[in-house]
């Protein structure tokens, strides 16, 4: 294939949630069977993953008007002429099995980068490990020794910081 | 010179699949914020919105959030 005449493609695509993943595969294979067809290369690919989606989408399937609140979302990074595209285009509007799908232009390198900038939650559970976890038992034995037991000012001590954390 | 976030972490593209970066500039109601909130240079601005209409029409990130 002719390199100056080829660019690179995303095609980002959301599968019905209805099928078994034995049909996922299916429907992933005959896209990525089709791309080949036309002289792709492969640069990256990520296979559907559940995931909600964050308005209901409407698809007419068979003149009949479905709603989805959740899909399998998968993309396919690849290399292919211009000419050649408009197919995959077609072919993927022409699939029912396929709810959206979206065919930019992109770049070779890897354009994700965004797993290290999510740090949602991570506070909230590193503090949740530094709480020890007693149980209703050992909490009165050390309310005792408080209330009983003078002598006892190690466990008042240490009372006292599960206390504050 | 002061750099803006997706120079600053050496983002040449911004990605409409990177929702968790792009929530960041959004406001609340799912807006995109404007130049002066966000800090970001003129070329960086524009590819923001790019891959938030993207998103949007993927179904990563709403139109409206409520």
């Amino acid at each position: 294939m002719d390199k100056e005449k080829t660019q690179v493609y995303e095609l980002g695509y959301h599968v019905v949630p209805t099928i078994s993943e034995g049909e996922l595969g299916a429907v992933v294979f005959s896209l990525k069977d089709k791309i080949t067809e036309k002289g792709a290369t492969f640069i990256q690919e990520e296979f559907p993953t559940e995931c909600r989606l964050e308005y209901t989408v409407i698809k007419d399937i068979e003149n009949k008007k479905e709603r989805f609140d959740r899909s399998f979302f998968g993309w396919l990074k690849f290399e292919m002429s211009p000419e050649a595209v408009l197919e995959i285009d077609e072919y993927a509007s022409a699939d029912s099995k396929i709810i959206r799908y979206l065919l930019v232009k992109t770049v070779a390198e890897n354009t994700v980068a965004g797993k290290k900038f999510s740090s949602k939650g991570k506070r909230d559970s590193s503090k949740e490990k530094d709480v020890p976890q007693l149980s209703q038992e050992e909490i009165d034995k050390q309310i005792e020794a408080l209330v009983g037991d003078d002598s006892a000012t190690e466990t008042v001590e240490e009372t006292e910081e599960v206390i504050k954390d | 010179m002061k750099q803006d976030f997706f120079s600053s972490n050496n983002i040449k593209y911004i990605d409409y699949k990177d929702v968790d970066i792009l929530k960041k500039f959004l406001n609340p109601s799912g807006k995109i914020m404007p130049r002066g909130k966000t800090g970001l240079t003129a070329k960086n601005q524009r590819n923001l919105a790019l891959a938030v209409k993207r998103a949007r029409f993927m179904a990563l990130l709403p139109y409206i959030a409520r």
